[in-house]
Parts: C-alpha cells; sequence; structure tokens
C-alpha cells in the first residue's frame, strides 16, 4: 500500500515515559514521534494523514487532557486510532476513553508486548480507514463529472427502476434515459448496476423516492 | 524636774536614733531634749543670782543651750516635715550663730548693756531675783533670729499643710504648730523681763519642756507604728507561709554575699534537702538532673548580670532517685551600688503539669500523624500514579533492552542509554517511595531542623503533580530568591502545605472552575518567612471565617474539619502564625508565618 512506514505519536508529559516507549516503536520498526503535551500534538500534526498511524496518549496531563485530545482527533477524517494509557485507570475515564473510539486502554506499567499488539490493531484500523477514505474519495471524484441529469437518472437506476419507468418518472424518451444510463456507467467506471449501488452506499448517495402517484 | 524629764526622753530617743540611723529626726530631738536638760540649771542660776554680775553671767550663758535647742529644733522640723526651705534654714541658723557670737562677745550677754542691781519678788512662795538695768542694744539681732527660724518653720508647714494628705497635715500641727504656739509666748515673755516691763523671772524651762514633750509625743507615734508593723509582719508572714504551703509553693531566697540560701519547709521537701542541712548554691545545682544544670546557671547568670527576672523549669532528682519538675521565678535585689544583693523568689512543684503536657503533646503528634496517614491515603491514587511513571519507562526500557539482543549486532550505545535511563528513572521511583516513609513515620517527637521553606513548596508540588492535572488546575510558584532557613519539622511542613493545596483544589473543584488556579507564594519580611497559598475557587462563607481553624468545622461534605485546626497546631509548635481569609478579588488566602532560623 503506502511505501511510508507507519507512524506511532507519543503524547505523555514524563519525558522518560515519551523516550521509552518511543524505543519501544522502533524496535517494532516503525516510526515514532513524541509529543510532552495534548497541545504540542495539535499544534505540530496538522498535515492529513496519508500513511497508517495511531496515537498512545496519556490519559491525564497538564492543560488539554487525553479524553480531549482524543475527542479534537475524531473530527478529523480518517482520525488515527488512540491507545490510552494511564497511571491509574478511573472507571468513568476509561468509560468516557472507549465510548470515544478508543483501541484500548493500557495502565502503567504494562508490558511492551501488550502496547505494541494495540498498536498493531490500531494500525489495522486506521489502514483500513485509509482505503476506506481513499475509496470514498475516488467514487466522489466521478461523480463530479456528471451532469445533472445523469445524476438525477442514476439515482433512479439505482433503485433498480427500468428504462420505460424512469422515462416516466423524468418525463423524458426512455430512449434518451438508456444514453444517459450508458453515460453514468461509463463515468463511475463500473460495469454493472450492482457495482454501481455499492459505490453510491459507500459515499452515501441516497436513491430517489418514486412520488406517490394520483389516479 | 523638768532637766530629767528632757534628759531621760533625749536618751530615749537617742537609742531609737543609734538603732535605725535613717531616721535623723531621732537624733535631732534628742539633741534637743538633751540641751533642754541642761537649760534649768541656768534659769535657776538666774533666780538665785545674788549679785548683778552673777545674774549676767548666766544669763549669757542661758542664751548656748538655748541656741543650740533651736538649731537643734530647726533640723528636727526640716528632717520630720521635709518641705522646708534649704536656703531659709541655713539662713536662720546663721543668724544664731551670730547672736551667739555677739552674745558671747559682750560682757553682761546680748541681753543687757549693764545690769544697775537687781530687785527681789516672791514667787510660788521662794524669793527669786530680777534684773534691772539697760536692755542690750543688741536685742534686735536675737528678735530678727527668731523672725527669721519662725518664717521657715512656718514656710515648711504650710507647704507640707498644702500636700493635703492626713499624715503630713498631723506633723503640721503637733511640729510647726508646736514650735510656734508654744515658743511665741516664751520668748515674748523672757523679752517682757529683759525689758522690765513686767516683774517675773524669764521662765523659757515650763515652754520648752512643753515643746519637747509634745515633740516626743510626736516622735514616739513612728516608734509605735514601727511596733505595731512588726506585729503586723509577723502576722503576715504567718499567712504567707499558710498560703505557700497550703500552694506547695516553695519561698526561698539566696544571700549572695554568704552564699547561703534560706528555703520553706515546703522547698526543702519539694528539692529532697533535709530540713537542717545548710544549702549554699553548689548544694542546689546537686539537686537538678546533670542534664537540666547547665542551662539553670546560665539563667543564673543572665539575671545576675542583667535586668531580667530568673525564670526557669527544670528537673530535681530527689535522693530516692524519682524526678521532679519544678518551675522557679525569683527577683534579684541590689544594693545601692547596684550590686547583687539578694535573688529572691518562690519554686513550685509543676510534675502533674508537666507529665500532662506531655500527654497532651504525645496526643496531638498521634493526631497529626493519623491525619496525615489519611491525606495521603486519599492522595494513594495518584501517588501511585506518579509512582507508576517511572515503573513504566523501567519497564519499557528493560524490554527493548533485552529485545536488542536478539539483533545479530546491538547497538551498545543505545544499550548504555537505556540502562542510564533505566538507573535514573528507578532513582526518581526510589525518592518518591522515601518521601512517602518520611510522611508515614511517626516520630515520637518532632525534631526541628533547618527548613527551607522553598524546597519544601517544590516538593509537596512535586508529590502532588498527578492530583493537580487530573482536578486540571493549574499551580503557579512565585518563590523568594534566597530565602532563609525556618527552624521547622520537614514532614510536618510538607503536611501543612498539602493540606492547603488540596484544600485550595476541594475548593476549585466544588465550584466547578475549569480554570482553577493555585498560586503559592514565599517571600522573607521582618525576620520571618511567609508562605501564601491562595486560589481563584469561591472562597471562604462568611459563616465559617470565624471558625476556620476550629476542630470539626468543615464546609466539605465528608470532611472531617481536622485539617486546618492540625495545621495550626503544626504552625504554632514552630512559634510561627497561620492566618486564613478571603481575597479582595475573590477566592481564599492562607498566610503562615514562622520566624527565620538565625533568629
Amino acid at each position: 500500500m503506502s511505501p511510508e512506514p507507519p507512524t506511532v505519536f507519543i503524547v505523555d508529559d514524563d519525558l522518560s515515559v515519551c523516550r521509552s516507549l518511543a524505543r519501544v516503536v522502533r524496535q517494532a520498526g516503525l516510526e515514532a514521534e513524541t509529543f510532552g503535551s495534548a497541545e504540542e500534538f495539535l499544534r505540530l500534526q496538522t498535515d492529513p494523514l496519508t500513511r497508517p498511524a495511531c496515537a498512545v496518549v496519556d490519559l491525564h496531563m497538564p492543560g488539554l487532557s487525553g479524553i480531549e485530545l482524543q475527542k479534537r482527533l475524531c473530527d478529523s477524517p480518517a482520525a488515527c486510532p488512540v491507545i490510552f494509557i494511564s497511571g491509574n485507570g478511573d472507571i468513568p475515564s476509561t468509560v468516557q476513553a472507549m465510548r470515544q473510539g478508543a483501541v484500548t486502554f493500557l495502565t502503567k506499567p504494562f508490558d511492551t508486548n501488550d502496547l505494541l499488539r494495540a498498536i498493531d490493531e490500531a494500525l489495522r484500523k486506521h489502514r483500513a480507514s485509509l482505503v476506506a477514505d481513499h475509496r470514498a474519495s475516488t467514487i466522489h471524484a466521478r461523480m463530479k463529472e456528471l451532469t445533472e441529469r445523469e445524476m438525477e437518472v442514476m439515482a433512479w437506476i439505482i433503485t433498480g427502476a427500468l428504462n420505460k419507468q424512469i422515462a416516466a418518472e423524468l418525463n423524458i424518451v426512455e430512449k434518451t434515459v438508456k444514453v444517459h444510463r450508458a453515460r453514468v456507467l461509463e463515468k463511475m467506471q463500473v460495469s454493472s448496476v450492482a457495482e454501481l449501488v455499492r459505490a453510491c452506499a459507500m459515499v452515501n448517495f441516497a436513491p430517489a423516492k418514486p412520488v406517490p402517484r394520483t389516479t | 524636774m523638768a532637766a530629767a524629764v528632757s534628759l531621760s526622753v533625749g536618751v530615749i530617743h537617742g537609742m531609737v536614733w543609734l538603732s535605725d540611723r535613717k531616721v535623723r529626726a531621732e537624733l535631732w530631738f534628742a539633741l534637743a531634749a538633751g540641751c533642754m536638760s541642761a537649760y534649768p540649771f541656768f534659769d535657776m542660776a538666774m533666780m538665785r543670782a545674788t549679785t548683778s554680775e552673777a545674774y549676767g553671767e548666766a544669763a549669757r550663758w542661758a542664751l548656748v543651750p538655748i541656741a543650740l535647742m533651736t538649731a537643734a529644733i530647726l533640723m528636727l522640723a526640716h528632717a520630720h516635715m521635709g518641705t522646708g526651705r534649704r536656703w531659709l534654714l541655713i539662713l536662720a541658723l546663721g543668724s544664731r550663730l551670730v547672736a551667739i557670737l555677739v552674745n558671747m562677745a559682750c560682757p553682761q550677754g546680748l541681753f543687757f548693756d549693764s545690769i544697775e542691781g537687781l530687785k527681789t519678788v516672791t514667787l510660788l512662795g521662794e524669793a527669786v531675783s530680777l534684773p534691772v538695768g539697760v536692755p542690750g542694744r543688741w536685742m534686735w539681732m536675737e528678735h530678727l533670729g527668731a523672725v527669721i527660724w519662725m518664717s521657715y518653720v512656718v514656710d515648711a508647714s504650710l507647704r507640707l499643710w498644702r500636700k493635703g494628705d492626713a499624715e503630713g497635715r498631723r506633723r503640721v500641727v503637733m511640729i510647726g504648730g508646736g514650735i510656734v504656739v508654744i515658743l511665741v509666748p516664751g520668748l515674748v515673755q523672757a523679752s517682757l523681763v529683759v525689758k522690765q516691763v513686767i516683774s517675773v523671772p524669764v521662765m523659757v524651762t515650763p515652754f520648752f519642756t512643753l515643746l519637747i514633750l509634745a515633740m516626743g509625743f510626736e516622735l514616739s507615734r513612728d516608734v509605735l507604728r514601727a511596733a505595731q508593723l512588726s506585729h503586723s509582719l509577723v502576722e503576715s508572714e504567718k499567712r504567707l507561709g499558710l498560703a505557700a504551703t497550703a500552694a506547695q509553693l516553695a519561698l526561698w531566697d539566696w544571700d549572695l554575699r554568704t552564699n547561703l540560701i534560706w528555703v520553706s519547709n515546703e522547698g526543702r521537701r519539694i528539692y529532697g534537702v533535709g530540713q537542717d542541712e545548710k544549702i549554699d548554691f553548689p548544694r542546689f545545682v546537686a539537686t537538678l538532673h546533670p542534664e537540666d544544670r547547665d542551662m539553670v546557671e546560665a539563667e543564673v547568670e543572665k539575671t545576675l548580670s542583667g535586668t531580667e527576672p530568673f525564670s526557669a523549669e527544670y528537673r530535681v532528682v530527689l535522693p530516692e532517685g524519682k524526678e521532679r519538675w519544678v518551675a522557679a521565678t525569683g527577683r534579684l535585689e541590689r544594693d545601692e551600688k547596684g550590686r547583687p544583693l539578694l535573688l529572691r523568689g518562690v519554686s513550685m512543684d509543676i510534675t502533674e503539669r508537666k507529665r500532662s503536657e506531655q500527654e497532651l503533646m504525645q496526643k496531638r503528634q498521634d493526631l497529626t500523624h493519623l491525619s496525615r496517614v489519611s491525606m495521603l491515603g486519599e492522595l494513594a491514587g495518584t501517588i501511585a500514579h506518579e509512582l507508576n511513571q517511572p515503573l513504566a519507562a523501567m519497564l519499557s526500557n528493560s524490554q527493548v533492552g533485552r529485545g536488542m539482543f536478539d539483533a545479530p549486532k546491538p547497538d551498545m550505545n543505545e544499550v548504555a542509554s537505556i540502562l542510564e535511563d533505566i538507573t535514573s528513572d528507578a532513582k526518581r521511583a526510589g525518592s518518591i517511595i522515601h518521601g512517602m516513609r518520611a510522611m508515614f513515620k511517626k516520630d515520637s517527637l518532632v525534631e526541628k531542623q533547618p527548613v527551607n521553606m522553598n524546597e519544601a513548596v517544590t516538593q509537596v508540588c512535586g508529590l502532588l503533580h498527578s492530583e493537580i492535572v487530573v482536578r486540571k488546575a493549574k499551580v503557579t510558584l512565585s518563590l523568594a530568591e534566597s530565602l532563609p532557613l525556618v527552624m521547622a519539622g520537614r514532614v510536618e511542613i510538607q503536611q501543612v502545605l498539602i493540606n492547603l493545596i488540596l484544600n485550595s483544589l476541594d475548593a476549585i473543584k466544588a465550584a466547578g472552575n475549569s480554570k482553577g488556579q493555585v498560586r503559592i507564594t514565599t517571600e522573607h519580611r521582618d525576620g520571618r518567612v511567609i508562605v501564601c497559598v491562595s486560589d481563584n475557587g469561591p472562597g471562604i462563607a462568611p459563616e465559617m471565617l470565624a471558625r476556620l481553624f476550629e476542630a470539626f468545622a468543615t464546609s466539605k461534605p465528608g470532611g472531617l474539619g481536622l485539617g486546618l485546626a492540625i495545621s495550626l497546631g503544626i504552625i504554632k509548635n514552630f512559634e510561627g502564625e497561620m492566618t486564613g481569609g478571603n481575597q479582595p478579588d475573590g477566592g481564599a488566602v492562607f498566610r503562615i508565618s514562622l520566624p527565620t532560623a538565625d533568629k
């Protein structure tokens, strides 16, 4: 996939902890970047992530806490997963951390294997979300090529409607629908309606809703 | 008869004066009475004179005892009333002296220029001689002298009278009044005889005898009063003895000239000294506990060389080996030249008080320790966090280090730096444990040691670091440079600081303040080190302000209300002060002030 090695961000106010964790990460063949506070991390790590990454974050830090950092990270696309570490895990903050989607929660002192396993899982998660993210952005790019009418027709195609039905709905001749359908499949680079449905689902493109007919 | 009376009165007062030379009035009175006892013989000689020469001679010499007596009476008035003008007294005595000299220079004396003859009259059935002659031209000197000394007496009397106290006024009546009322008629009568206006002999004797008696009576009052005083002194001594015994007070005095110490019987019991044993200073020191001897001797030395009263608390070792606590206070008496004369004082058995004091101290210490332990218990979670940081780093580092040996060529530089990190983290963990152990340790006695308050503040902030982070508060320090040391217990001071910081954190949390700030400042002012802990919480409720340091008064849900009470006890134990209140712009502020170690 990406040629860059995965990166692990380590955020802990304890310098010695940062250094030792960086060593663990590097020994496992990963990149390590350390930050002394959540603020520092947010300031320095602003580029959108294109390589797999995860963050190992101390729960209690002066200033912005680990939980607050996680909240901010969630808002960005392809957010890097967070592994929490803490000297004393109290239940409420653990629950909140997990609810916000933390990969896991390790209590200091922990075995490096546990940490590496958690990092592994986090990277896998991030990799998957990166791929999904990549796919979605491709579909978005293709959809931008469609005309307005083609978008309308696509919305009807993915409902499974026949050309005749679509023509009736849109008040155009069936032949024109046929041309539009071919153009949509071509522009979206799919070979079947089933594929088109999957692609639309991935970017949450909603199918058209038939207007209830009056008799 | 008048001579005998005067003489005996004179002798008695002379004896009184000899026994107490400070009472000058007695001396002058004895002198006046002595002169008076001589005078009647001259009087007799005049009355019985058969020739005019003999009469003149007697009259001339009679003036000598009269002059001496007036001088003595003046001195007596001067001493007894104490208000006379000195220059007037000297003038009066001088005029007397001049008159006497003139008198002795004239062949017939001062009274007569010449005596031509004698006439005989009958007085009380006896034939007495009266002079017939020319009155002396120097008589005015005698009269002037009389006016001067009379005005001295009148002036002194008036001045004493104006002072207004009853005792002084009585003296005016007896001495001043006596002199004027009795002597004036006597002198007038003598002058009339000399000028031959009346044909009776000079009768000064009765007047003077009357005066001597009046004065003798006045002075006897003092003697009587002394007797009364000595009687009431015996009484009050008895009362004092009774009170001292009842209060178990030992009375003592130490004569510094003879180095002998007198101690009441109760005192001998307290110090465990036999009833008949002679006590000097070394014997007293021997009763003391060996460890207290230097301190007591130093206190005594301080009293002897300075002006401070003697005061000490020390242990006495009784012959049977028992120890007894004694408190002694005394005052030094000095002679006029300022040399120490006598150290007088009282001692008291305070063993019972000392024991309860020590028990109380022990209880307080137990409580302090207990509250410290419970405070640390509350902090256990965050302190564990503080300890888990180095442990986590050590664990990771050691596992990485082990993993490095699986590589074909381990990077030895990296291994070395890993081992260095492990060492420093192990030390960090060790120092946290060490600090904790000191806080948990229970000392039997708080040992005062020089403490740097800046260090204490930073150490406590280190210990509370995690707690502060968890509470999302911020602690700012503003510490004075080159702060002097204070004498205190390090652990106890840390306990007080932890208590104050936790209180601030709790207050911030209760107020739901998300921008909690605790500010700690140290400063050095007027020989004291001042530490202030303030916060931007809701401050202290008005109804709590007055009861801030009271035990069991608390505004915290689930709080025992002992923290501040114990903190205050700790600070007071180190001779410090602690106050608490609200800042003008909100939030509470607590202020600790401790004397610097060099004071």
